[in-house]
């Protein structure tokens, strides 16, 4: 049995055949970018990501909160990986909502603000992950702050919100974003409604404050909808300014995209998860274990993770199939190319 | 000099120069002692300042595998192979390869467990937990200043057991009250091992942020006292009155940067600091090496109170340079890559 290994070695073994597994499978179902078709991909995004932080974060942070959110004097020890990502979780959020915009046969002409807000939601919740899994007194004051009044009064006012009075730097800067991401989608929807998209927003706010509300780790049901919550809000950003919004389909492709990278995530991170106690769909599977070294015995012992990663390939083929009929991204490849970067980026 | 600075072509420069002199191992030796040059320690310095440099990451990976294949039984690693694991090697070593894909994570706890015994009942941390010169007939030097609380070391002992979500391996919240009584009037930090106040501000002030123990009041402070210390020309030297050196002139040029919530005194310090960087570049893409590292007689406790340093030598009580320029050029290019991010 695996699970009376040291604590070291099973921590080590988890975190080697998590990647193993992951990799093989991908590979085999054509899901693993070849190492120079990555590379050139991946700088691909970090310059689209560079572009739209110096578009995006300035103007909505204002100078000193932007050389703030820079700066090491916010976030704490995780906030040196938030600064160095946040080009990629630009990218992100930007490629997904565009992907996501084509499947909808939106406007060509809408779809730059459309996947600009969607760019801001995904940092914007990167941050507010990072804020909340910090367990900083802070979290808590920004949990008062977001209300579901606060989110339906954004929508309709984003630039009146005031958030330059909130006395806490890292509370100000998430709530700007926050204030950014509305101002973005109200010009993307260009008059039109925003009642769907605010619904997404409230509905990802619950799944995000039900997970952290749970007494130890969440369900593995309420750590995947809080893992969704996010994609289903971009579906929603690219829905924005159409007349016709086929939600339907492209809400499928976002639950689908957002399942892969949930699991994916949590696949990748679960040693990190398990030593830190963090929110993880497959560790919550296992919960009532023990400690986390009997977890990641249990985890080795068990076809669990061979389970999650079938259901990650299973996800990003429907997602890929769905993505492979609409055409080209702006950056030139196609959107499950695009998307099949990210998933090697996330695989470390 | 005319022109503008310009940071990218600084960096570019500085970058190919660190490449070009990595070793083939993946090796960045500098800081020749009696011990010999520091390897582990050094290669750590240079790989983590170039993590975030476009362009690197082929000589970082080489530097990271080397330091993953030297980690010791003991979990640590050394200013070089020759003598013991100490906890300031260690700790640069585990920041360097936090992060890099191929390191398990393994390598970090049993690091950990190695700084943890490195803390002292004050909540700091020695250099060194095991006597270090040991003689012939089995006796050691004595070394106690070796083995005691150093500030600098401290420093960057909490920022590595935070950032590789190992705090429970010490007393992290002791030794986070430590450096923040160790703080002088005008906000700035000294070490044991550095002449100077830029570089145990520069890791004082990053434990302090990663531990989300620095006020905003602070923090400015600790900006404004390093700002005030700027020459005219834009530099920085190691001790009052001296000359602007290259390293001191990174360290304190980022301190300010990153502290300051003024975009006014972001913008006075940099333009003056890159301009004096522009004109003190060498040929060759490094900035000059200074005497920075004290070598301290290992019984000596109080290094600040010896006024005569031996320059270079080899021996204790001696102020080391440097010289491969390794140390300098790679604090250079973290600022400039500061900068650029900005």
């Amino acid at each position: 049995m695996i699970s009376s290994w040291p604590r070291d070695l099973l921590f080590d073994e988890l975190w080697l055949k998590s990647r193993r597994v992951l990799r093989e499978a991908l590979e085999s179902r054509r899901m693993w970018p070849g190492d120079e078709d990555y590379r050139r991909g991946r700088r691909r995004q970090e310059l689209r990501g560079q572009s739209l932080r110096n578009q995006l974060l300035q103007p909505a942070l204002g100078p000193a909160d932007y050389g703030t959110l820079l700066s090491p004097r916010v976030f704490g020890h995780g906030g040196d990986v938030f600064r160095s990502s946040l080009p990629i979780a630009f990218a992100f959020g930007h490629e997904v909502t565009t992907a996501l915009h084509q499947a909808r046969e939106g406007s060509p002409g809408a779809v730059e603000r459309c996947a600009a807000a969607g760019a801001l939601f995904n940092v914007f919740c990167s941050l507010f992950d990072h804020l909340h899994d910090s367990g900083r007194a802070g979290a808590a004051a920004l949990k008062a702050l977001v209300t579901p009044g606060l989110l339906a009064e954004l929508a309709q006012n984003p630039s009146g919100a005031g958030f330059d009075e909130i006395a806490d730097a890292e509370a100000r800067v998430v709530m700007k974003l926050l204030a950014a991401f509305y101002a973005e989608a109200v010009e993307a929807a260009r008059g039109g409604d925003l009642s769907r998209l605010v619904g997404a927003v409230g509905r990802a706010y619950d799944a995000e404050l039900n997970s952290l509300a749970a007494d130890g780790p969440a369900d593995p049901e309420s750590a995947l909808e809080r893992g969704i919550g996010p994609f289903l809000v971009m579906s929603g950003c690219a829905a924005l300014g159409s007349s016709h919004p086929a939600a339907a389909d492209a809400d499928r492709l976002a639950v689908d995209l957002g399942t892969a990278f949930t699991i994916l995530d949590d696949i990748v991170d679960l040693v990190s998860d398990l030593r830190q106690g963090a929110s993880n769909s497959l560790i919550a599977e296992f919960a009532a274990v023990g400690e986390p070294a009997e977890i990641a015995g249990a985890l080795l012992d068990s076809g669990a993770l061979a389970v999650a990663v079938g259901k990650v390939c299973d996800h990003l083929g429907r997602a890929a199939d769905g993505l492979g009929r609409t055409g080209r991204l702006p950056s030139g490849a196609t959107a499950s190319d695009s998307l099949l970067v990210f998933v090697r980026d996330w695989c470390g | 000099m005319a022109g503008r600075a310009d940071p990218e072509a600084m960096l570019a420069s500085g970058r190919d120069f660190l490449i070009s002199a990595q070793r083939r191992s993946g090796a960045w030796p500098d800081f020749l002692t009696a011990a010999g040059d520091s390897t582990d320690w050094t290669t750590a310095w240079v790989a983590r300042t170039l993590h975030r440099v476009p362009g690197s990451g082929e000589a970082v990976a080489r530097a990271v595998r080397r330091l993953a294949d030297r980690q010791r039984a003991d979990g640590g690693w050394g200013y070089n192979g020759t003598v013991p694991a100490d906890a300031d090697s260690t700790a640069w070593c585990v920041l360097a390869l936090l992060g890099q894909p191929e390191v398990r994570p393994s390598v970090f706890c049993r690091a950990a467990r190695l700084l943890g015994r490195h803390q002292q009942p004050d909540g700091g941390f020695a250099t060194y937990a095991v006597p270090v010169l040991a003689r012939d007939d089995g006796s050691s030097t004595p070394d106690k200043g070796w083995r005691t609380t150093h500030l600098c070391v401290t420093a960057t002992v909490v920022r590595a057991l935070l950032a590789s979500g190992n705090a429970e391996a010490a007393d992290v919240p002791a030794a986070i009250g430590l450096i923040r009584r160790q703080r002088g009037e005008a906000g700035l930090w000294t070490g044991y091992w550095w002449q100077g106040c830029q570089y145990p501000t520069r890791q004082a002030s990053l434990a302090l942020c990663a531990a989300r123990a620095l006020s905003e009041a602070d923090a400015e402070r600790t900006a404004t006292g390093t700002a005030a210390l700027q020459s005219g020309a834009g530099g920085w030297s190691a001790e009052p009155g001296g000359s602007p050196v290259a390293l001191a002139t990174a360290l304190a040029a980022a301190t300010s940067l990153d502290l300051t919530a003024s975009p006014a005194l972001q913008a006075a310090v940099t333009e003056r600091a890159l301009s004096w960087l522009r004109t003190a570049q060498l040929a060759d893409g490094s900035w000059p090496a200074s005497p920075c590292l004290r070598v301290p007689r290992p019984g000596r406790h109080r290094p600040e109170r010896l006024t005569r340093w031996h320059q270079d030598s080899l021996g204790f009580d001696s102020l080391v340079s440097d010289s491969r320029r390794l140390f300098t050029t790679a604090a250079v290019c973290e600022y400039l890559a500061t900068v650029l991010a900005r």
